[in-house]
């Protein structure tokens, strides 16, 4: 299985560490190469989460870390087969989209709160083909994270990591936590602490974690 | 040691906590609880839950500390219309609760458990060191441990270095610790319940923001870190205080949601210290007029009494982490403070009691 880098270098002096972005590296990798690798992809987000902030007249608190995961890391996804809150099981291994959200968190963090429906305007000018969102409840009894949802309006299956196996297994330490995975669900990116995907486009999502550059996915039938 | 920037902000503000207390507020107020008499309550706790085609089950936390210094339970009594009735103990910590189980379809589930103990302030002299007996190794272990949510390497460790760097004994560590913790955190009003009490994230997300499972948890995690014996101890508020703190108190019988944890570390000499930094933030949050500085008077007061000395207008469940429930496939609880149920193996929402739904009443019983 691959291992993620949790406490990973890179930290590019930004202020507000809530909002940073900090990069996955499989333990062996070369982590100058890596970052070196990453500063390249890093541009896009960044300056896109700084667009936005300057539309809202922000000061300067969201720019952020960025490393890219080398290609060929791959997550167990063998393990990650959850329920989701009416008790359907969900297995990441099929789940079929360009770019795949996995996004840990959970009803008592406050930042969760907020960046949940953007993650759902997110997916709804994406169009479900190109993004896959799954929302991973960690460690909450089913009935709270159920009536958390109750009000809110959101197309992604919520899943339950009752027992945080799944956020163990991925080395989740904080959250929010969200990786961004390509269609081969090959984890590119990481982010640690919420984001402001209101500012992010899917293309450039997928250009950053170089979706145009990989073939086709082969998925038989 | 490679210091990141949070690292840093840790540093700082630590290196700056000295600076802000006034020399002489202490004495504009006088909280000062002490081990004198001894007062007894009652608290009841009332469980309805809905009708249902399946089994369902609870647990009621029963008070389960003995500490002949501060703490006796004094037995539980309940009536119920549940299939079992049966009275658990957690094997590591001794935690109690009531087990009850319910047949499927059965009228709706109710149980009705009222428990008795008696209790007195606590007070520390911080002065000197006594005979306190020393703590086995099996208890030592138990109180330096992680447990799921409280690590104590990574950036515990390291958090906790950085604080106690400059503190040579083991009571200026502890003591460093608490201020640190008064310093740098703050009482989250949002935080659901007590707050779940995930150390690590707090402090890789820099948001030290929460309540007293949070708060002090911190505590306990940060002291662990750096080996002293701590650990959190989870009850309930049943009384006003009778020093006049508004937020360190109820304000009626009703205290369905005032639960409240605190915590202990344990100082050769001295045994058991008992502290409560999440409780200073409080005051400051909600003390009226509310938003107090560090520099009021209460505030002051509070923080000076809450690091060896407790007003025990409160009860103490237990000590328990990570808390498998009997019975249950579910996962475990962080801790057992509030009751819990399952419907269908569906664990319902400790933290909503009107939709849960319970209500636990207190009242004092001491005889005139």
């Amino acid at each position: 299985m691959s291992r993620f880098c949790g406490d990973v270098t890179g930290n590019l002096g930004v202020p507000n560490t809530s909002r940073r972005l900090v990069g996955c590296l499989a333990s062996l990798g070369p982590i100058v190469l890596a970052l070196t690798a990453a500063l390249s992809l890093a541009g896009t987000l960044v300056s896109v989460a700084l667009t936005q902030d300057d539309e809202v007249g922000a000061e300067d608190s969201r720019a952020s870390a960025l490393i890219a995961v080398p290609p060929g890391t791959r997550v167990d996804t063998s393990s990650f087969r959850l329920d989701d809150l009416a008790g359907t099981q969900h297995d990441l291994g099929k789940t079929k989209a360009n770019v795949v959200l996995v996004h840990f968190f959970a009803t008592w963090c406050e930042p969760c709160r907020e960046e949940l429906p953007a993650l759902q305007r997110l997916i709804e000018r994406s169009g479900a083909a190109d993004l896959a969102v799954l929302v991973v409840s960690v460690g909450e009894p089913d009935d709270r994270v159920r009536r958390f949802f109750a009000s809110m309006q959101l197309s992604f299956p919520v899943l339950l990591d009752r027992e945080r196996q799944v956020a163990k297994a991925w080395r989740v330490e904080t959250l929010p936590t969200t990786f961004v995975l390509n269609r081969e669900l090959e984890p590119r990116l990481m982010v640690e602490g919420e984001f402001a995907w209101d500012g992010i486009k899917l293309e450039e999502l997928s250009d950053t974690i170089g979706l145009h550059k990989t073939p086709p996915r082969k998925d038989g039938g | 040691m490679k210091m990141n920037r949070r690292d840093a902000l840790h540093a700082g503000l630590f290196a700056s906590l000295a600076a802000v207390l006034p020399r002489n507020a202490a004495a504009q107020s006088s909280f000062a609880p002490r081990p004198d008499n001894w007062r007894s309550f009652e608290i009841t706790t009332r469980l309805d839950l809905e009708k249902a085609q399946s089994a369902a089950q609870a647990w009621i936390p029963l008070p389960a500390v003995n500490e002949p210094e501060w703490t006796r339970p004094l037995g539980n009594s309940w009536s119920t219309n549940a299939r079992t009735a049966v009275v658990e103990r957690d094997s590591k910590y001794g935690a109690q609760m009531l087990h009850l189980e319910w047949e499927p379809a059965a009228d709706p589930p109710m149980a009705e458990v009222t428990s008795r103990f008696s209790t007195r302030d606590r007070a520390v002299d911080l002065s000197k060191f006594g005979n306190a007996a020393p703590l086995s190794e099996v208890e030592r272990k138990l109180y330096t441990e992680p447990t799921a949510l409280i690590p104590t390497d990574g950036i515990v460790r390291r958090t906790a270095d950085m604080i106690t760097a400059n503190a040579t004994s083991e009571l200026a560590k502890a003591k460093v610790i608490y201020e640190w913790i008064v310093e740098n955190t703050f009482r989250n009003a949002r935080t659901r319940g007590c707050g779940v009490g995930d150390i690590a994230a707090m402090l890789r997300a820099g948001n030290l923001g929460g309540k007293c499972a949070d708060l002090n948890a911190l505590y306990v995690g940060l002291a662990r870190a750096v080996g002293l014996p701590a650990r959190d101890v989870y009850g309930v508020r049943v009384a006003p205080s009778k020093f006049g703190y508004k937020s360190l108190g109820t304000a009626s019988p009703a205290v369905t949601k005032a639960q409240h944890c605190r915590a202990e570390v344990y100082i050769a000499g001295m045994g058991w210290v008992p502290v409560d930094p999440a409780d200073v933030r409080k005051v400051v949050l909600e003390e009226p007029p509310g938003n107090l500085s560090l520099t009021d008077p209460k505030v002051v007061a509070a923080r000076k009494t809450l690091f060896g000395a407790w007003e025990t207008n409160w009860l103490a469940y237990n000590m328990a982490h990570d808390v498998r429930l009997p019975g249950s496939s579910g996962p475990a609880v962080e801790f057992l403070m509030y009751p819990q149920a399952e419907i269908a193996g569906s664990r319902l929402d400790s933290l909503d009691p009107e939709h849960f739904k319970y209500v636990i009443t207190a009242s004092e019983v001491t005889p005139t």
